[in-house]
């Protein structure tokens, strides 16, 4: 070998060494907090013990689910995902409490979960603090991104759509439109959305509205309403309620021998809800910007959810399941696209780009690219089937 | 060896503390705390903040429940009307923060009269379920009354500023926790030595004996209420101050149990009692997420999604073991520690 050809060889692997090195340095430099060669490192916050416990650990079983399908087709650009997961308790002190814990001790690179609205509107100050990346799935609060937060993405339409859909369908397609309307709403910020929405078909197709009664958060005997609401010869009646209230009610339409069409809201489509009203018999009508555990895609994810979540957590599978699902998918994906230099700068950036991300038709399609950064979802329409205790879909996702 | 129960002057025996070498330790333990955000970030201090929170609502309660003997399973009422007290005075009329913790204190104490006139009537069980009933009433009110405390929607709180120097910050609400703690501690340790915590610890030991000796029953529990209350008016302020939000969802029924164990776990009637018993029962949450932790992954995997009912269970089977086996809380251990370290080589 010439001294000449040695040099060469010498020089070129100097150089490689100078290359590597630099490489190395770059891509160092290119990585934030919570991410590593090997893996990255997202939080969540949710509900898992308490009244709430439901939706939290649906909640995190469907990021669960994602993540491990993520991590077993080789994770995103070589990294693998890897979340933890705090308990709120479903009480706002302790969300604080919780986000700063994965901020700050588990130095998390993201939030994909973010407990409920009230305690999403909480933890917004440390959020914005530390520019973290953060996906909102589970409660689509208006406060959350009026005014816009940089690094906040919200999936979901605000609640009045949910008041809208169903009185829509009762008029277009349940011949209805002579009806004689009712509303029942919980007296918060909440309900009034539900009313809105309400009312905007009222008037949109000139409907005949003959009471508007709201109740406190937490009433439980609704008997009065009730009747009042048969005094008014309400015939198609919106209930902006949750599970247990929806059930009490309509037991009580029951008692009374009402004979009501009835539209609630998304929650109103969770297996312990349709199983709860079941009794009464009412084949009530349910929005949602999910798929539901009887559609196509919803049985799908429940057959990865077999093979990937362990007997609890796929005991836990409702629609917040696919709501933790879609989010966490969402936030990989502005993973993704940051390539190997996987920044919280780059994941802000490549999120607020983002456009018609597909979900395999567990909602529609999911873009930020908006001034809100909010994902106003299509709505899908759902009506239960009280002898089976399921749902089926009625319409396919809509945008209004 | 030294001896801590003769005294040879009145001066000696109401003296915060008999021995000097007690308030260098107290100004070392001020130090170190003082030193704390040097060492912890944003959730250590968190933590430590929330346990100085909590431990002014508990030095109340202490005096109510552990010195003058009065229970009660109404706190969270007042900590709830202190924390909105804070945000409606903050900001809607604009008062100086803090100014309306004190104030948040005062409508505290205003709204104790409430279950403290049928005090005077009730014991026991009864006034248990008297406070408790409070606590329903004045989480209903803070729904119905929209107008004035948003319902349900909760409220947004000010940061608390004091001559134009913002709290704003974990690390200088941190500070800000501790200079009140402080202050509750002197004050209650006072309050104890004084006429008014002599009667209501003869008003706890035997009431009618109490009445005989020339003691106001009516006065000093109605005082006992209004001054209890006023510390966890106090305190709820404070967890405002902390949260910067607030609403009825931060202040259940289970927190005035909470604090009923942090007074029994640290010691009734004992002030380094409450606050150990405080930061005994705030971490002990953490304390077992390192255990889960330590146990390794394959046992989080067999506990699965039950590893939160599991803690619960831990939590409640802690505090039994520990009132099983230091029927005096953690101020009885503290007191045996010290004896024993006193005494040594006696000490058995």
């Amino acid at each position: 070998m010439s001294h000449k050809f040695k040099k060469s060889v010498n020089r070129l692997a100097q150089w490689s060494a100078i290359t590597l090195a630099a490489t190395a340095v770059m891509s160092a430099a290119a990585q934030d907090v919570g991410v590593t060669a090997t893996e990255i490192l997202i939080g969540e916050v949710q509900p898992m013990s308490g009244p709430a416990s439901l939706i939290g650990k649906a909640g995190a079983a469907g990021s669960k689910l994602a993540i491990a399908e993520i991590n077993a087709n080789g994770g995103i650009n070589g990294r693998k995902l890897r979340a933890i997961y705090e308990d709120d308790g479903y009480v706002p002190a302790r969300s604080v409490s919780s986000v700063k814990k994965l901020i700050d001790s588990d130095k998390v690179f993201g939030l994909t979960g973010t407990t409920g609205s009230s305690h999403m509107v909480a933890m917004l100050p440390t959020i914005e603090e530390a520019k973290i990346p953060t996906i909102v799935h589970m409660a689509p609060n208006p406060a959350v991104v009026s005014p816009r937060r940089p690094t906040v993405f919200m999936i979901g339409p605000d609640y009045d759509y949910a008041g809208y859909v169903p009185i829509r369908y009762m008029v277009e397609k349940m011949n209805k439109k002579g009806g004689k309307y009712g509303i029942l709403y919980q007296d918060d910020d909440f309900g009034k959305a539900l009313l809105s929405g309400y009312q905007k078909a009222i008037k949109e197709f000139g409907l005949s509205s003959v009471a508007e009664i709201s109740f406190k958060r937490g009433a439980k005997d609704f008997s009065a309403e009730v009747l009042t609401l048969k005094d008014k010869g309400a015939n198609a009646v919106y209930l902006g309620t949750l599970t247990t209230e929806s059930a009490s009610i309509m037991s009580e339409f029951r008692r009374l021998n009402m004979d009501v069409t009835l539209g609630t809201l998304w929650a109103g489509q969770l297996p312990a809800a349709v199983k709860l009203a079941a009794p009464s018999g009412y084949q009530y009508l349910i929005p949602d910007y999910y798929a539901s555990n009887y559609d196509p895609a919803g049985q799908a994810l429940m057959e990865k959810a077999k093979k990937f979540l362990s007997a609890d957590d796929y005991a836990n599978f409702n629609r917040y399941t696919v709501s933790g699902y879609v989010g966490t998918l969402v936030f990989a994906e502005g993973i993704r696209r940051c390539g190997t230099a996987v920044t919280r700068v780059c994941v802000v950036n490549e999120l607020n780009k983002l456009q018609n991300f597909q979900t395999g038709g567990l909602s529609g399609p999911v873009s930020f690219n908006n001034p809100k950064a909010q994902a106003v979802l299509p709505i899908k329409l759902f009506q239960t089937d009280p002898s089976s205790g399921t749902v089926k879909s009625v319409t396919d996702f809509v945008a209004y | 060896m030294r001896s801590r129960t003769y005294q040879n002057s009145y001066a000696s025996l109401v003296a915060l503390s008999s021995q000097p070498t007690a308030w260098v330790w107290g100004a070392i333990g001020i130090l170190v705390l003082a030193l704390m955000p040097t060492l912890f970030g944003s959730f250590g201090l968190n933590m430590l903040t929330a346990i100085f929170v909590a431990s002014i609502g508990v030095l109340g309660l202490n005096l109510l429940s552990g010195v003058a003997g009065q229970i009660s399973l109404g706190h969270a009422g007042f900590l709830l009307i202190g924390a909105y007290a804070q945000a409606i005075l903050t900001t809607d009329y604009k008062v100086p923060t803090l100014m309306a913790i004190f104030l948040s204190g005062f409508v505290a104490a205003v709204a104790s009269l409430v279950v403290g006139i049928p005090s005077l009537r009730l014991k026991g069980l009864y006034l248990a379920i008297t406070t408790l009933a409070f606590t329903f009433i004045v989480r209903h009110i803070v729904l119905f009354a929209e107008g004035i405390t948003r319902g349900s929607a909760g409220m947004p709180v000010d940061a608390l500023t004091i001559f134009g120097f913002s709290f704003k910050g974990d690390v200088r609400f941190y500070y800000a926790a501790l200079v009140m703690l402080l202050v509750f501690i002197l004050i209650t340790l006072n309050l104890m030595r004084s006429r008014i915590g002599r009667a209501w610890l003869a008003l706890r030991d035997h009431d009618i004996a109490a009445r005989a000796m020339g003691i106001d029953l009516m006065r000093y529990k109605l005082l006992a209420f209004m001054v209890s209350a006023f510390y966890t008016g106090v305190a709820g302020a404070m967890v405002a101050l902390q949260t910067r939000f607030i609403n009825v969802d931060t202040f259940s029924i289970l927190i005035s149990i909470e604090a009923l164990a942090m007074v029994i776990v640290g010691g009734m009637g004992r002030v380094h009692g409450a606050i150990l018993g405080t930061a005994l029962i705030i971490l002990l949450p953490e304390l077992l997420n390192l255990g889960f932790s330590a146990a390794g992954d394959n046992f989080k995997t067999l506990m699965a999604d039950r590893i939160y009912e599991v803690k619960g269970m831990m939590y409640g089977i802690v505090i039994l073991l520990f009132l099983r086996l230091e029927p005096e809380g953690m101020a009885g251990i503290w007191r045996k520690s010290k004896r024993f370290w006193v005494q040594w080589p006696l000490s058995q």
